[in-house]
């Protein structure tokens, strides 16, 4: 054997402990759950059966999943522009020198590193009625509290809050370090041409941030398709789905209503969907956001 | 312009700023309040009674919450072993061997990023079950383990890639074999990449709520999974006191990445 033909059988072997780890427990039970929507729900008396595409008609007949799609994409178009935008703001507003810099961007970062569990009870008590800061506050202007997380109308709105607090400070790091690798020199020069601040900001930096505001961008999608630990703690997905999420009703359907073929349906129906936001992104985005 | 006037211009900015913060710390702030409070009702602004009783119920010996953090750290480093003991191997054979594919692999370990984790973790339950895994200590690292797995390959990964090659060349002429120059020399100049890919699989572990939830409950009690049942049976104290505990950690490590966080690294980041 030829040593290069050696050094890549080495390299399969160093490879092969983290390879099997990966394909057993990620992409097996990914590709099952594919599996598994084709099948029929097993019963004590009638065994799971091949049934095609079945349960995607059932999927498209069930108004629950309607409800849950629509306030999945409320969630997302609620949280991924007012988090970006906040980043931005907040990492413009860091990177300028001010005393006490330091400690605001540590207050910036907190909310982040705060699993999301903590997070969740943190706003429990912030939204708790009669006692929570937030009726408190509003009981100072002599206005009435309400039960923010019980009422379908706001429990929505609710959570968004919570996520876009918990969502900026991570993406502001990016724009931050992004906003420090740009050469000063650039400012004067904009400035000697006659530039505002604002002209600046418009046709200097926003465009230099781009590459920054893509990746920012596909992790926001993502994570509004992939948080799920506050609704155990803060909702449930109610009162009457109204907060219920995608990754929460497959959770229910697993767990609570033992429906595992309805689960993986709506489990591919959701990889599908965050696969064509991914390919979206890269495809249409990517030739746009490289300044040139 | 005089000093002052220069000043006085700073003021609206520092004000907006001190909103923003204040937005970002009330919440947490609300968190004391309860962490202190032995007895808070409706219509009170402020607890009723304050007291540190609870943080006593909390850091009694033989309380749940010093057993659960006892097995959360517990798991964090068998997960953290685990974790090394695989992605070492497979980073420096990503870093260093050329290997067909190359770029195939990187994105199949980067993948489970982009995926839901709960879906996963439902059918990880199920193959679980089958092997008498679910409810056990090992079978919470594994799954830790593979959620760690996609940040520690591709941390030390990208170590071993910025080690400079000639100088374990330089090793392997002076007559050292290839595992001796492993040893003493790449390993060794690798060592800060991993240990950082160490401490945030070890932070990832310790913050995971879902996949102990689904694989580990109501056996495997962690931190996460403490704070989850005290917050459900209303134990609001407890809860509070737990995600402080939590706050530790992740505090910590925050204040030591900001020393490493270089503008240079991170303005790589989605380039």
């Amino acid at each position: 054997m030829t040593s290069s033909r050696l050094n890549q059988v080495y390299g399969w072997l160093l490879l092969l402990p983290a390879a099997v780890l990966l394909v057993a427990f990620t992409h097996y039970p990914t590709i099952r759950t594919l599996v598994d929507s084709t099948f029929s729900k097993s019963t004590a008396t009638r065994p799971a059966r091949f049934v095609g595409l079945d349960n995607y008609a059932m999927l498209l007949d069930d108004p629950v999943f309607w409800q849950v799609a629509v306030n999945n994409l409320i969630f997302a178009l609620g949280t991924i522009p007012a988090s970006i935008g906040l980043a931005l703001v907040m990492a413009l507003w860091v990177n300028g020198k001010l005393a006490g810099r330091g400690f605001l961007r540590l207050a910036y970062f907190t909310p982040t590193i705060l699993p999301m569990v903590a997070v969740a009870n943190i706003w429990l008590f912030f939204y708790t009625p009669g006692i929570g800061l937030i009726d408190q506050v509003l009981g100072l202007f002599g206005l009435p509290g309400r039960n923010w997380l019980g009422d379908s109308a706001t429990v929505l709105p609710s959570l968004i809050v919570m996520t876009v607090w918990k969502e900026a400070g991570f993406f502001m790091i990016f724009y931050l370090a992004a906003l420090q690798a740009i050469p000063p020199e650039l400012k004067e020069a904009a400035m000697l041409e006659g530039a505002g601040r604002f002209t600046y900001l418009r046709r200097v930096l926003l465009p230099l941030l781009m590459p920054t505001t893509l990746f920012v961008l596909v992790n926001a999608v993502l994570n509004s398709f992939k948080l799920v630990d506050h609704l155990f703690i803060l909702t449930k997905g109610g009162p009457n789905n109204a907060s219920s999420l995608l990754l929460y009703y497959i959770y229910e359907n697993a767990f609570s209503f033992f429906d595992t073929p309805y689960a993986a349906t709506l489990t591919a129906v959701l990889l599908a969907v965050l696969a064509l936001l991914a390919a979206g992104q890269f495809l249409i985005l990517d030739k746009r956001v490289h300044y040139r | 312009m005089t000093p002052l006037a220069l000043a006085l211009r700073r003021v609206p900015h520092a004000v907006i700023l001190a909103v923003l913060a204040f937005a970002i710390l009330g919440p947490i702030s609300n968190l004391l309040l309860w962490a202190f409070a032995e007895q808070w009702y409706f219509p009170y602004k402020l607890p009723v009674t304050w007291g540190t009783r609870y943080w006593e119920v909390v850091f009694r010996p033989s309380g749940d919450a010093m057993a659960s953090l006892g097995t959360s750290v517990a798991i964090a480093c068998f997960t953290v072993l685990v974790c090394l003991a695989v992605s070492v191997p497979a980073g420096y054979a990503l870093a260093r061997l050329k290997l067909p594919l190359r770029a195939l692999i990187m994105l199949a370990f980067l993948l489970p990023q982009a995926f839901p984790n709960l879906p996963v973790y439902i059918n990880v339950a199920r193959i679980f079950y089958s092997f008498d895994l679910n409810g056990t200590i090992l079978g919470v690292v594994l799954v830790h383990a593979v959620h760690g797995l996609v940040y520690s390959v591709w941390i030390t990964t990208a170590s071993f890639a910025a080690i400079d090659r000639s100088l374990e060349e330089a090793a392997r002429g002076m007559g050292a074999g290839p595992l001796r120059a492993f040893l003493t020399v790449t390993l060794p100049l690798a060592l800060p990449g991993i240990m950082a890919s160490a401490i945030f699989v070890f932070l990832e572990s310790l913050d995971e709520f879902t996949g102990t939830f689904f694989v580990g409950a109501p056996e495997v009690t962690t931190l996460p999974l403490l704070l989850y049942t005290a917050s459900m049976a209303g134990n609001y104290q407890i809860a509070s006191i737990t995600a402080l505990i939590l706050l530790v950690p992740s505090v910590l490590f925050m204040l030591v990445v900001q020393r490493f966080l270089r503008a240079d690294v991170l303005s790589k980041v989605g380039r």
